[in-house]
């Protein structure tokens, strides 16, 4: 059996007025929503959404498949309603989520995205990217005239190419993932990833085994940089008993290919203090010429 | 889920419905005569072959019959007694009624056109969809049949959006055109009975006078429905209007400007009143909450945001920060909408496939001789577009068994990577306690009619022994078919029988 330990944060931020990003942290469903549209409407199109899945947690039975692509649906259209009726034009939220899931005896992971909020997974001393932004910058990635570096200060570093609420239907990604012992993982709105980079991330989900004081210094790092948006944090950390799968390599060799989108970022050492401080210190100027 | 090309509303008559003819009778019917007519429909769905049975029961004992048939070059219509039949565009509606004949009045019209056969006192209600049998209904609608490709071209095809290039897809009108409607939605979503009856109404009997019922004068509800109907169809609401960043808004737009209310922002004014970089400490005490362990359900968080509640971090004695520099999500319009219409298409409806279905009404490919469930021998027929129904099981000698209804990962620990909703595979784990197996060992993909194998490049691959073959060993990244009864073995430790059911 799977189990988890979670530790989670929100932060308005340092520029921003109000925080219009939701959460839910709660076994075993989790979820990022980052809310967009003027006058609060970003704040009720997340929380929407956010409150959609904990509505799927009251029935108290295992989670499916269908069930989260139906959540997903369902918050879309509420969503959708609720800005037609206000006429709240742009209310619309990402959502990013993890959810355990039971098929024929197999407990997996389902990871759901639509927008740029992220799901990270850490294991074995690297940090992978999950999920794929829906934003243009991701699209200039793909097709290689951007490197993913050069991604957090592109002026066009905010445009998402989907989102829940702006249209009647949406189209989300999904990954199915076996559960494993030991793994790490992070999901983000974009006020970390546009503040801290890969490297900062990794090497603070290395250091810091308390999964809430990891949740905490990261945010503490996205305002030290600026701050310029609401962040927002969750990490998980998934232990198992001893029945559950393990993620040895196959034997007589490895096959381990990389999938061609996931960005990985491997951490060899532990970073000091004044490391990661100096690395926030650059991230910050770097953000604002 | 599934979603027959016809469609019918509950109701007092019966409603005999196939592929390619539907017909309704009203309450009054005799079940025998019902049952004649069946097995007409069953057997070869000639319209001449229906109407030798109408003749053979006798007109005396058949007062009123509705029938569509659509044949390969045009849809015949055929009403007697109480039985109307509605067709044409929703804007020119005709009515086809036998008010007044003797024996029946028949009518030819394009193929394509949608038609909804009602009984004389239809209720109004929700429609159900319909691909073959007998239901208790009042009215019946014939969906489009994609009889306007040649028969040819369709066998074995199948009209999944991922197709390759080769293949021969339905002619379909373009998703946003406003005159495309989909085509069980037209005649019963939208053609209440009420206005069949005010349809019928002005025509006593005649077919001219109801032609008449089309002109201006006619009752405006009906024409108000159809715009009701275009109105639930037009073209998703523009979103570029939905989400602006507002930086942007300084470049002159011709669109309306969104977030109307927030102060415009002046790009230029960003750096300053961020530059000092506040005490993280602070802000980390007063600005942000953190949340205590989550160990399985015990302790579950739901935060909502507190508003402005970070705004702590900066010095009172300062202004608070304007959004300016805040980063604010943008939402760009046109890809949302062109993605979400292929997702309309997809997760709604789920895949579909052209076939012909034998005499006990088991679907098969359209160029299959004999019934791949029983065996009995399958004529020759127009293939029609229907669900693609469940292509068989997978037994492993692990002991499990896997339906073919969607794509299977099967390995050691296998995974599934950036899917959409209608994607999502089987993941199938299967033990391999030396890890012979691969964690992604191979992928069982059904396109239309067909069952794919491939191995993901595993460790120690794969062999496939078709029926009466030697064995044959994948080659990595290739995908092969494999026919009922091909037995599959990954690593030379787990294997799976392909079998029909």
């Amino acid at each position: 059996m799977i189990s988890t330990k979670c530790g989670a944060a929100t932060d308005t931020g340092l520029v921003r007025r109000q925080n219009e990003d939701s959460l839910l942290a709660q076994f075993p469903l989790f979820v990022v929503a980052d809310g967009m549209g003027g006058h609060a409407a970003g704040e009720v199109a997340s929380g929407i959404t956010v409150d959609s899945f904990q509505e799927l947690l009251t029935s108290g039975r295992s989670l499916e498949v269908g069930d989260l692509a139906e959540t997903i649906d369902a918050a879309n259209r509420r969503v959708f309603e609720n800005a037609a009726s206000k006429d709240s034009r742009g209310m619309g939220t990402t959502v990013v989520g993890l959810a355990l899931i039971s098929e024929r005896g197999q407990q997996l992971w389902l990871v759901f995205n639509v927008g740029d909020s992220r799901l990270y997974r850490w294991m074995d001393h690297s940090l992978t990217q999950v999920t794929v932004d829906h934003s243009e910058v991701q699209e200039l990635i793909d097709d290689g005239s951007l490197s993913s570096n050069d991604a957090r200060n592109h002026p066009n570093r905010h445009i998402i190419t989907r989102a829940i609420g702006i249209e009647e239907v949406v189209e989300p990604d999904f990954w199915l993932l076996p559960a494993v012992s030991g793994e790490r993982f992070l999901l983000s709105s974009d006020g970390l990833s546009s503040e801290v980079s890969d490297e900062v991330i990794g090497s603070v989900l290395a250091e810091e085994p308390v999964p809430e004081q990891a949740a905490q210094r990261l945010i503490d790092l996205a305002l030290a940089a600026g701050g310029h948006d609401n962040v927002t944090v969750v990490v998980i950390d998934v232990s198992a008993d001893a029945q559950s799968l393990e993620d040895e390599d196959t034997a007589r060799g490895l096959n381990a290919e990389q999938p061609a989108n996931e960005r990985r970022v491997l951490i060899d050492h532990v970073p000091t203090e004044s490391f990661l401080k100096g690395l926030a210190e650059a991230g910050d100027e770097g953000g604002h010429q | 889920m599934s979603t027959g090309p016809h469609r019918y509303r509950p109701g007092a008559g019966f409603g005999i419905v196939s592929p390619r003819t539907v017909i309704l009778m009203d309450p009054d019917a005799d079940t025998g005569v019902i049952s004649k007519l069946w097995e007409v429909l069953l057997a070869g769905e000639s319209p001449n072959d229906i109407v030798d049975e109408v003749l053979s029961i006798g007109l005396r004992n058949l007062r009123s019959i509705g029938m569509v048939h659509v044949g390969e070059q045009s849809t015949h219509l055929l009403v007697r007694g109480s039985v109307r039949a509605v067709t044409g565009s929703p804007d020119e509606p005709e009515l086809l009624s036998a008010d007044g004949a003797l024996t029946w009045v028949e009518q030819a019209v394009p193929l394509g056109s949608l038609v909804t056969l009602s009984l004389i006192d239809a209720s109004d209600g929700e429609s159900l969809p319909i691909m073959t049998g007998i239901v208790r209904a009042d009215t019946v609608s014939v969906g489009e049949v994609p009889s306007s490709i040649a028969v040819g071209e369709l066998q074995g095809q199948v009209s999944e959006p991922t197709g390759s290039p080769t293949r021969v897809l339905p002619v379909q009108p373009p998703a946003e055109s406003p005159a495309y409607l989909p085509p069980q939605a037209l005649p019963l979503e939208t053609l209440s009975a009420t206005e069949i009856n005010e349809l019928a109404e002005p025509s006593a009997g005649a077919m001219d006078e109801i032609q008449d019922s089309h002109e201006p004068s006619s009752p405006p509800a009906v024409e108000d429905d159809f715009e009701d109907l275009f109105g639930a169809t037009r073209a998703p609401r523009p979103v570029e209007d939905a989400a602006v960043r507002p930086v942007e808004e300084e470049e002159p737009s011709p669109g309306p400007v969104s977030v109307p209310d927030e102060e415009v922002p002046d790009p230029t004014f960003t750096s300053p009143q961020v530059e000092p970089t506040p005490d993280v400490s602070e802000a980390s005490a007063t600005g942000s909450r953190l949340i205590d362990s989550v160990p399985g359900i015990v302790n579950s968080v739901r935060v909502t945001p507190r508003q402005g509640h970070a705004v702590a971090a900066v010095p009172a004695s300062e202004p608070p920060p304007s959004e300016d520099d805040a980063e604010l999500t943008v939402a760009k319009a046109q890809l949302v909408v062109q993605r979400a219409e292929s997702a309309r298409g997809e997760s709604r409806s789920g895949p579909t496939v052209h076939g012909i279905m034998c005499p006990s009404g088991h679907p098969n490919p359209a160029t299959a001789a004999r019934c791949r469930l029983c065996g009995a021998s399958v004529d020759p027929v127009d293939p029609i577009t229907m669900p693609r129904p469940v292509l068989g099981v997978l037994r492993f000698s692990t002991g499990m068994e896997v339906a073919l209804d969607r794509t299977l990962i099967v390995g050691r620990s296998p995974r599934a990577e950036r899917v959409s909703a209608s994607e999502i595979p089987h993941l199938v784990a299967v033990p391999s306690p030396e890890h012979d197996i691969s964690r992604d060992h191979l992928e069982v993909r059904i396109d239309g009619w067909h069952v794919l194998v491939k191995d993901l490049r595993s460790t120690n691959g794969t062999v496939i022994i078709s029926p009466g073959q030697p064995p044959e060993r994948l080659r990595g990244g290739e995908e092969v078919p494999i026919i009922p009864g091909t037995m599959v073995t990954m690593a030379d430790e787990v294997n799976f029988l392909y079998e029909v059911e």
